[in-house]
């Protein structure tokens, strides 16, 4: 058997919450508890996307109806455009954002994303124009409409995770209370 | 005691119960295994003209005899609002006050009686009605901002008065707990107004 073969004996997490798995050669892996293990990370491993994020896609494309096939009034759709802008948008922050979003479809058509989090709820309305961005954490109100397209998804990134941080701080000061 | 009828010329009182209809919504078509946040849905607030409907529910507490009265009319509001799933769920409740002197975004409560499509009728026309109000804004805002501030503000002070068939309304036992509830929490807005230094 290779010594160097990958086995996963334990799992760590990076800052960005992404799963990896920590290998240790099995020559190394005996009874001498002074050892140091060596440890390779699998660039395969690693996602910079939320875990939830290929769930959220499947939702949301799976409520865009396809096309010559027109949608049953029971249940809310998305318009192709809105839908396109809000994969594009969750790609870009998923990891940026509280957790997993409850989603629904506006009055307007737009799209609902609600995420909860220790200091308050924020709610994103995802339009193919804007994404408007609403929370209340304690006592403060954070309300600013995006322009995705303008701003770049860089930008847009440190934003969410400027208001996620807000979101999860316990004090105003912005101390962080715990990372997720 | 009869019921209770607003005077349309006087202003709305700080401590009226008001009360935003909530109807059930359809989920998106690929998404109902979602698990829902705790949450009033924001299409209940939502308003393009950025100016929201309201019902006046009572002088302090929501009044059984208004509900009675505005129950059918939110029924059949339902039935002229669109798909066949759109059932009246009941009201998310505030206290005018919460609005009127909300730091955010103040609101005016303006009373706008609907005197229905048929005098005849009188009270049995269910595009009657008396408790209606809407909100003002001083200047311009964003609808969705609107929205999303009534959206928080309600479930801030998280009170439902169920539609007068929903199972999950409480009893009469249940209702004096409730009263008991609400006036404590009441009492704790006061503490915080206090607290916050506002009048």
């Amino acid at each position: 058997m290779n010594p160097f073969t990958p086995t996963s004996v334990s799992i760590g997490t990076l800052s960005s919450g992404a799963l990896f798995p920590i290998s240790i050669p099995p020559s190394n892996r005996q009874t001498d508890m002074s050892v140091v293990a060596e440890i390779s990370i699998f660039p395969i491993a690693l996602s910079s996307d939320a875990q939830w994020l290929g769930i959220v896609e499947q939702r949301i494309k799976a409520s865009i109806p396809a096309e010559g096939f027109p949608p049953t009034q029971d249940v809310a759709w998305l318009r192709p455009q809105v839908g396109l802008a809000a994969l594009e948008f969750f790609r870009d922050t998923s990891t940026a954002l509280p957790g997993e979003p409850y989603i629904y479809s506006s009055n307007a058509g737009d799209l609902v994303a609600e995420f909860s989090a220790p200091r308050g709820k924020m709610t994103c309305l995802i339009s193919p124009e804007f994404v408007y961005v609403f929370a209340a954490p304690g006592n403060e109100v954070i309300a600013d409409k995006l322009t995705p397209s303008k701003q770049g998804a860089d930008e847009l990134r440190s934003y969410m995770q400027t208001v996620t941080d807000r979101l999860r701080a316990a004090n105003q000061d912005g101390t962080l209370e715990a990372k997720p | 005691m009869g019921r209770w009828k607003p005077n349309p010329n006087e202003d709305v009182r700080p401590q009226e119960s008001l009360g935003r209809r909530l109807f059930a919504r359809s989920t998106l078509a690929g998404a109902t295994d979602q698990r829902p946040i705790p949450s009033f849905d924001l299409r209940n607030f939502e308003d393009s003209r950025g100016e929201v409907s309201l019902d006046r529910l009572g002088q302090s507490n929501s009044e059984r005899l208004v509900l009675k009265y505005l129950n059918p009319r939110a029924e059949e509001a339902a039935k002229k609002l669109g798909s066949s799933n759109m059932i009246f769920n009941g009201w998310a409740c505030i206290q005018a006050k919460l609005l009127t002197e909300n730091k955010k975004l103040p609101m005016a409560i303006v009373p706008s009686p609907m005197p229905g499509n048929n005098p005849v009728l009188g009270e049995d026309d269910l595009t009657e009605n008396l408790y209606h109000a809407h909100t003002r804004t001083k200047q311009a805002t964003e609808p969705y901002f609107v929205a999303l501030h009534l959206q928080s503000q309600f479930e801030k002070h998280r009170r439902i008065e169920y539609a007068l068939n929903d199972p999950r309304r409480p009893g009469w036992i249940g209702r004096r707990f409730l009263s008991v509830g609400n006036s404590l929490r009441r009492l704790a807005d006061l503490l915080q107004t206090v607290g916050e230094g506002r009048p």
